[in-house]
C-alpha cells in the first residue's frame, strides 16, 4: 500500500540490484517523497530563521512551524499549547523528567510520603534510564510492576505499546487507577505514533512523548505533550534565546508560555516535516494504515508459526493481533540473534537484532538478544515471503 | 558479497576451542560488545611469563564466538611480552573474512577480552 510514494524502494534497487524489504519499522520508518520535498521547499524557498524576522520568508518560517504545532496537538488530541518540539523521544524523556523534578523538589511537603516511581519491564531504556537517574538523585525506588500501584507512588510510566512485542497497553484503565492514588503519569508513545489512534485526553495520561521518525518523519524532531495544568507549574531545564521576557544582569524572566521550554534555534524542516508527515498519515487514515498493518502482521505470524510449532524459533509477540502495533519478535534456536540479522541482511532483508533498548524485558524472559520485525503501512505479503525464504536460510546454515 | 559465515568461522562458533572456566587462573578480563551487551570472559594460567592455559566463557554471535575460539588457540604457550603486542589487525588477519563496520565490535569482542585481561596480569 502506498509504496509508490517511497522512491527509496525504486533507489534502493538501482543501487543494489536487488528490492530492499524494509521490515524495520520500529527502529526507523521511511520517509515519503512528499516529506523530504516539504522539508526541501524550506530550504530552497523560504529558508530562515523563525519568530523575529520581519521579512516574507521569515513569516512563512514561522508560520509553517507553528502550524505543525497545531497539526501535532490536533494529531493526539491535545491543546496547541501543550506541545513542546524536542530533538527525539529520548531528549523528551529527559527534559520532562528533569522538569518533573524541579516541580517534585519545590512541592516536597506535599509529596515526601510517596517515594516509589512504578515502570512495566518492556520500558524502553530512553523512559528507565532517565528515571533511574531521578530516582537515584531524590532517594526513590524504582518498582516494577502495575501491580504496585499504590498511594507511595509518585510516579508511573508506561509505554502505550511495547517495542519488543508490540503490545498495546491499555493505558486508559492503568492511568485512570493511577489517578486515584494521585500519581503523575507518563506514557511513551513512541512506538504506537502513527500506527494507532492516539488521543492523550482519552487515556489522560499527564505526560506523554513520541518522535517523527517512526512515523514517516525525519530523525532530530519529537514532541513532548503535558498537560496545561502542569506544564503551568513546570519550569524551564534549559536556557537561552527566544524563551525570555525580561533580561537583566542578575536574572532574567521567562515567557509563560510552552515556547519556553524550547529556547534557541530549533529544528526547524524538522519540525515543518513531522507536520507534513502527520498530514500524509492523515490523508492515508490510521484506519487503513492499522487494517494494513494487521493483514500483514497475521500473514507474517501465520508463515512461522510451522517454525514455532518445531521448535526451531521462539516468538515473542502479541498475538492478539488488535493488541499488537505490528511487531514479531523472535529467537532462532541455537543462532545469536546478530548472525540471523546478518543473513537476512545479506539477502537485503532489514531487521534488527539485540536487546531493542529493554534489557530489563530480555532479562525477564532470560534471553540476551531477540531478532525483530516491524511492520508498517507500505509492507506487504511478498515482504513476509521474502523474509521467511531469508529465515529458512539462516536455519540452513547453523541448525544442520 | 563475500560470505562472512565460512567454514572455518561456523567451526569455531559451533564448537569453540578452550571454552571453559579455568579456576586457578593467574589473571582473567571481560570482554564487551557495547553494541549488544554481549560479554566474554577470558582467563590466563601464565607460568613463568608464559601462558601455559587459557580458557573463555560466555555468549555471543558466530563472528565474536569464533573470534575468541580462534585467539584462545593463538595465545597458548605465548611468552607475556608478545601477548601485549597482538593488535586489532591480528585479530582481523586471524579470521580471515572481511568485516564490515557494523561488524567490528563482534570481531574485537576477543580483543577487548584480551586487553583487560593483560591489564590484570600483574606478572
Amino acid at each position: 500500500m502506498h509504496r509508490e510514494d517511497f522512491q527509496i524502494f525504486n533507489n534502493y534497487k538501482s543501487l543494489h540490484k536487488s528490492d530492499l524489504i524494509y521490515i524495520d519499522n520500529t527502529a526507523s520508518s521511511l520517509t515519503p517523497d512528499f516529506v523530504i520535498e516539504k522539508m526541501n521547499e524550506y530550504y530552497y524557498l523560504y529558508k530562515s530563521n523563525i519568530d523575529r524576522g520581519l521579512y516574507k520568508s521569515a513569516e512563512r518560517a514561522t508560520k509553517e512551524y507553528e502550524d505543525s504545532r497545531a497539526k501535532v496537538a490536533d494529531f493526539i488530541g491535545a491543546k496547541k499549547d501543550e506541545i513542546i518540539f524536542t530533538s527525539g523521544s529520548t531528549d523528551s524523556s529527559n527534559k520532562s523528567i528533569m522538569m518533573f523534578e524541579r516541580y517534585y523538589k519545590k512541592n516536597i511537603e506535599e509529596l515526601k510520603s510517596k517515594d516509589e516511581i512504578v515502570l512495566v519491564e518492556e520500558s524502553h531504556h530512553s523512559e528507565l534510564v532517565p528515571l533511574q537517574e531521578f530516582a537515584k538523585r531524590n532517594n526513590l525506588k524504582i518498582v516494577l510492576g502495575l501491580e504496585n500501584l499504590g498511594d507511595k507512588t509518585l510516579l508511573l510510566s508506561c509505554p502505550l505499546a511495547s517495542n519488543v512485542t508490540g503490545q498495546i497497553f491499555d493505558v486508559k484503565s492503568i492511568f485512570n487507577k493511577a489517578k486515584s492514588h494521585k500519581i503523575i503519569t507518563f506514557c511513551d508513545m513512541t512506538a504506537a505514533a502513527g500506527h494507532i489512534d492516539i488521543n492523550v485526553k482519552d487515556i489522560d495520561c499527564d505526560i506523554s512523548y513520541f518522535g517523527a521518525h517512526k512515523m514517516c518523519g525525519p530523525s532530530g524532531v519529537g514532541v513532548l505533550y503535558i498537560k496545561h495544568e502542569l506544564l503551568n507549574q513546570f519550569e524551564p531545564t534549559s536556557w537561552g534565546g527566544g524563551m525570555v521576557w525580561d533580561v537583566n544582569k542578575d536574572n532574567t524572566s521567562y515567557r509563560s508560555d510552552n515556547r519556553r521550554f524550547e529556547p534557541g534555534t530549533p529544528n526547524i524542516a524538522g519540525v515543518i516535516g513531522l507536520g507534513y508527515a502527520i498530514d500524509y498519515i492523515n490523508n492515508i487514515t490510521i484506519e487503513k494504515i492499522r487494517n494494513q498493518i494487521e493483514e500483514v502482521t497475521v500473514y507474517a505470524l501465520e508463515k512461522i508459526s510451522d517454525l514455532e510449532k518445531e521448535n526451531k524459533i521462539k516468538v515473542f509477540a502479541e498475538k492478539e493481533i488488535n493488541n499488537n502495533i505490528g511487531i514479531i519478535s523472535f529467537e532462532v534456536d541455537g543462532v545469536h540473534a546478530h548472525d540471523v540479522a546478518q543473513i537476512l541482511a545479506d539477502n537485503d532483508i532489514a531487521v534488527r537484532s539485540g536487546h531493542h533498548c529493554a534489557q530489563l524485558f530480555m532479562k525477564k524472559n532470560c534471553v540476551s538478544a531477540l531478532t525483530r520485525i516491524s511492520l508498517y503501512f507500505y509492507n506487504t505479503k511478498k515482504d513476509v515471503d521474502v523474509f521467511v525464504k531469508g529465515l529458512q536460510k539462516v536455519l540452513d546454515k547453523f541448525q544442520k | 558479497m563475500e560470505d562472512l559465515y565460512q567454514e572455518q568461522i561456523l567451526d569455531h562458533a559451533n564448537n569453540p576451542r578452550n571454552k571453559k572456566l579455568i579456576e586457578n587462573h593467574t589473571c582473567a578480563g571481560m570482554g564487551e560488545n557495547p553494541s549488544c551487551g554481549d560479554r566474554a570472559e577470558l582467563y590466563f594460567l601464565v607460568e613463568e611469563n608464559k601462558i601455559k592455559d587459557v580458557g573463555f566463557q560466555g555468549e555471543g554471535c558466530a563472528v565474536s564466538i569464533a573470534s575468541i575460539s580462534m585467539l584462545t588457540e593463538k595465545l597458548i604457550d605465548m611468552d607475556l611480552n608478545d601477548v601485549k603486542n597482538i593488535m586489532p589487525g591480528d585479530i582481523y588477519k586471524m579470521l580471515g573474512i572481511k568485516i564490515s563496520p557494523a561488524r567490528v565490535n563482534c570481531a574485537l569482542l576477543s580483543y577487548s577480552a584480551l586487553e583487560n585481561t593483560i591489564k590484570n596480569c600483574k606478572i
